[in-house]
């Protein structure tokens, strides 16, 4: 479609064509691959002939998504001002309000900052009420994290079965059933609620096609190994892999990091020194892409000594 | 609070006028909701009146379009005064419903198959179009009395004795208001009923009709397995014809129930047709038309959603016993049984091209013909479609629409694919080169292309992405010295000299604008300031800083090109000119040549893009150009060869 918007002429057509393409990236975990098409579309739709197209607001929200994917905290402080920059020109009748809403909660998060991401999205929801409207499921989702990440586990939980309960027109059901069930396993492994958890967790192949928070999805399988709900297995060791990989091949060095150092703790658990060696190089990989340290070097040093330490008893 | 408990009131009137108005979106539902009251009266009598001959089952509709009047006469039950006031004239309470509830308490499914209505709001919809109703009948319970029903709105009614004699039945007679009065033309009714009634199993006459309108059955109810493959086929075409409302039907799929759906309620009964429409389409059109029967009466008659998404080439009539209308009945819910149908249909859809692409080939040829852009992005949907159709659906070249293997053969294996809308060296390339090459702009051409080359091998060249490019331009090696000479002579500044091999061997040269360093070039500009918001702008450059912006396009210089290998054999011969570094003077006559080439085939746009330059410089450059080929070509004529070699 890209092609024939070009071949056909038209700019806005162009601009709709890119950000959407952007959107299936963003969801896909794509980052530093991203950056050079999210920045010419960026430049693209600030043109003379594509300023005034209603999704150049939406690619600047895109150009966010993707410095986040890349490194989440590394970009956190420009994420949020261009989030608050943008929202300033816009109200909540534009349907990018609750992307970027969602996107400024999520850069607080990534700058560690849970008090000012939720007072953020409390004041965005508030917004989309004044204006007589009601939030997006975006929003609702969103409000949930903040509840996981605030130790409300039971209202996160009481939230995901009301949102299961009410109709979402607009969304692909599958697709909202997917995330919710993915929140809901987040929240009963939160509660310590591991075999329930387990029942819901969904598979790689879920993940896959409704685009899934993978690293949060392995965060949870690694929970859920904490509380023996879940085997740590091969099976377990290939689907952390094939993250670390995705994200790898995504420039998605953040999450690589981090799912590297699920991997090398699960792969420890198990006992298996080589898999921990594998995950060690992953971690130094991402390491080296990082913008910031945000704690990187002390998971490193300390997974490292757990490694060697392993590698030697091995030895 | 007084915690006293009350009723809650209801405004007749009111509700009347939602439920009659807008619970329906069309007023001819009016009359299929009577059709519907007559065929379930009937199953009553079957069911209840041991003493009923089944033969004697009919329904008769007879208009008057002068008078506006329609008539709904049935062989059914007909109603005692007791049921005319329980059922008839209150709301929500059909007898079809109690019939329902007891077949269902006794399981029995076929009893509940053969009832249409539902929810007792049917016989409200004949206020929507009338101004005057009466229902006459007579119950089989109490065969020698007749009752006579009349409402002009629906609020308030009479129940007076009817005439003696009268035959057990119901006789519903319409009074249409003068908006509605088309309803009542006999053609227009025909045409209606005759979509609408046409699997009902019960006879529907339309006065005055020597047959009834149902009389063919539908070809997937009368199987004949000594029915040869032709007829069967010629017979199924047309009973599609008849449910296609734009296009002609060029061939059936037959949509068949699952095998387990005696057994297991929620898979799909769907039974019917798919059919191609002989009716050309564009990529992202949308023609698909279903046309769903629910317990033998028409249900929605554009029910494309049960279709898959990528068949907007197909049409399909199916009926179900299982599929559940909306209060309206008008649409069908989305329940699990929906789904399966859904899923049921795309089966049927796919086995049913494979089985005309196998059985039918001259008919798979039209197919394909009127079909070829939707069917690229067909054969993305599905692995099953797309192994059906990769290596016979036509591409678009730029040597016209040829299949996947032609184009391999042609192309040695690369297969090459134009994505720029014009302009530009890819223009000039894809111009140049001598194999066909793949229209990239058209539907759904890359993203075929990309998975064909995939799974069955070659090697995709896009021209216009880096990738493509690198795939075009194979590295090549020069001495040293003769490198910088030529970069000398043929670069200007912001451009650097590759020495490269492509094709095709004639074209000496290609300028390629690097396209992040224009990316940097226009962030960096005091105009994004003005245009971009600072946060957002800064956010931008974070990428485009570590962009070297020093090479603003690279000059891919053919070493397969003869002229350049005359060239670089020239300067790296010792006749140089005593003094000066690299080539003789016809060395440096030959480089202005190959500038001045190099000048005419960079377009202006991408001049543009890698000066950042204005008019004047573009101008001058290529005056340049043309005087110095005006030039060679006065002393080529000055001083012929012979002469020199004479001199």
């Amino acid at each position: 479609m890209l092609v024939e918007a070009r071949a056909l002429g038209r700019p806005w057509l162009e601009v709709y064509t890119r950000h959407w393409r952007l959107q299936a990236a963003n969801a896909d975990d794509r980052g530093a691959v991203a950056l050079s098409e999210a920045t010419a579309t960026f430049e693209f739709a600030h043109r003379d002939e594509t300023a005034r197209c209603p999704q150049s607001v939406c690619v600047v929200q895109d150009l966010c998504i993707t410095y986040g994917n890349t490194d989440g905290p590394g970009f956190a402080d420009a994420r949020i001002a261009v989030a608050l920059e943008t929202l300033d020109r816009i109200d909540p009748s534009w349907s990018c309000w609750s992307c970027l809403s969602t996107e400024l909660v999520r850069a607080l998060l990534d700058a560690e900052r849970l008090d000012d991401a939720a007072a953020a999205l409390d004041a965005r929801r508030a917004a989309v009420f004044e204006s007589g409207l009601v939030p997006s499921l975006s929003l609702d989702l969103t409000q949930v994290m903040i509840l996981i990440r605030r130790g409300r586990a039971d209202d996160a939980l009481t939230m995901i079965d009301d949102l299961a309960s009410r109709a979402h027109p607009g969304w692909d059901p599958e697709r909202k059933a997917a995330r919710l069930a993915l929140l809901r396993c987040e929240t009963l492994a939160a509660l310590g609620r591991g075999d329930e958890a387990r029942a819901c967790l969904p598979s790689p192949e879920t993940v896959k096609r409704r685009a899934l928070g993978r690293s949060r999805w392995i965060a949870t399988i690694e929970r859920l190994v904490e509380l023996g709900s879940l085997d740590n297995d091969d099976t377990i060791a290939t689907w952390v892999h094939d993250v670390v990989d995705h994200a790898r091949a995504g420039g998605a060095w953040r999450r690589m990091f981090d799912t590297a150092a699920a991997q090398a703790r699960l792969a420890l658990a198990r006992g298996s020194a080589g898999d921990a060696l594998d995950a060690l190089a992953a971690l130094r990989e991402a390491r080296g892409e990082l913008r910031v340290d945000a704690g990187a070097a002390a998971t490193l040093a300390e997974l490292e000594s757990q490694v060697s330490a392993l590698a030697d008893r091995g030895a | 609070m007084s915690g006293e408990l009350r009723s809650t009131g209801v405004d007749l009137r009111g509700l009347l006028t939602v439920l009659g108005a807008h619970l329906y979106s069309t007023p001819i539902v009016a009359v299929r909701e009577i059709v519907q009251n007559a065929h379930d009266s009937i199953t009553r009598r079957r069911i209840e009146d041991p003493s009923f001959d089944p033969a004697a089952a009919r329904i008769t509709i007879e208009c008057d379009a002068p008078l506006r009047t329609v008539r709904v006469t049935d062989t059914g039950s007909g109603l005692t005064d007791d049921e005319v006031h329980a059922f008839l004239a209150t709301i929500g309470a059909g007898y079809t419903r109690t019939l329902r509830d007891a077949a269902d308490a006794a399981a029995d499914a076929e009893t509940e198959a053969d009832l249409i209505g539902q929810f007792g709001l049917g016989f409200l919809s004949a206020f929507v179009v009338a101004t005057d109703v009466t229902v006459d009948t007579c119950s089989y319970r109490d065969p020698t009395r007749s009752w006579r029903y009349h409402s002009t709105d629906g609020e308030q009614y009479s129940l007076d004795p009817g005439p003696p004699g009268r035959s057990v039945g119901t006789v519903v007679n319409l009074r249409l208001k003068e908006q509605y009065h088309l309803i009542a033309d006999p053609t227009s009714l025909r045409g209606v009923l005759g979509r609408y009634c046409t699997l009902l199993d019960v006879p529907v006459w339309m006065d005055g009709d020597a047959e009834p309108i149902n009389a063919e059955a539908p070809p997937w109810r009368d199987l004949d397995p000594s029915e040869g493959a032709a007829d069967r086929r010629r017979r199924d075409l047309d009973f599609a014809n008849r449910f296609e409302p734009v296009f002609e039907p060029l061939c059936t799929m037959p949509v068949a129930p699952h095998p387990l759906s005696v057994h297991d309620p929620e898979v799909s009964d769907a039974r019917g047709l798919l059919w191609v429409q002989d009716g050309g389409t564009y990529g992202s059109t949308d023609n698909r038309h279903m046309a769903v029967f629910v317990r033998g009466m028409m249900l929605d008659d554009d029910a494309r959603d049960l279709l898959p998404y990528w068949a907007g080439f197909i049409g399909g009539v199916i009926e179900s016993d299982r599929l559940t209308p909306t209060a309206s009945r008008e649409d069908l819910q989305h329940d699990a049984v929906y789904a399966a149908t859904k899923e049921a249909l795309t089966e049927a859809a796919i086995s049913g091209l494979a089985t005309v692409a196998h059985e039918q080939p001259e008919v798979w040829r039209r197919v394909l013909a009127r079909h070829a852009e939707v069917l690229r992005g067909t054969a993305l949907c599905d692995d099953r479609l797309f192994d059906l159709l990769a290596d016979v659906v036509p591409i678009p070249t730029s040597q016209g629409d040829i299949t996947m293997p032609v184009l391999r053969r042609a192309s040695g294996d690369q297969v090459h694919v134009a994505l720029g809308a014009g302009g530009g060296f890819e223009e000039m390339l894809f111009r140049a080169l001598q194999v066909p090459v793949a229209r990239g702009e058209r539907y759904a051409v890359v993203s075929f292309l990309r998975r064909y080359v995939a799974e069955r091998g070659g090697t995709l060249i896009e021209i216009g992405t880096d990738a493509g490019n690198e795939a075009l331009f194979r590295p090549g090696t020069l001495p040293v010295e003769a490198e910088l000479w030529l970069a000398e002579q043929l670069c200007r500044p912001g451009e650097a000299l590759v020495p490269s091999h492509f094709a095709p061997a004639e074209l000496p040269i290609v300028l390629v604008p690097d396209r992040e360093v224009e990316l940097k070039a226009r962030l960096d500009a005091d105009e994004a300031d003005k245009r971009m918001a600072s946060a957002a702008l800064a956010l931008a450059r974070t990428y485009t800083d570590g962009i070297d912006g020093r090479v603003r396009a690279r000059l891919y210089l053919n070493l397969d090109c003869s002229a350049v290998q005359a060239l670089v054999r020239a300067i790296t011969t010792e006749t140089t000119v005593p003094g000066e570094p690299g080539g003789s003077s016809e060395a440096r006559g030959a480089a202005r040549l190959l500038r001045s080439v190099k000048a005419l085939l960079v377009t202006g746009d991408a001049r543009h893009a890698i000066d950042g330059g204005g008019d004047d410089r573009d101008g001058n450059e290529l005056l340049d150009a043309l005087t110095e080929i005006a030039a060679t070509i006065e002393r080529m004529l000055d001083d012929p060869p012979d002469a020199r070699d004479e001199g």
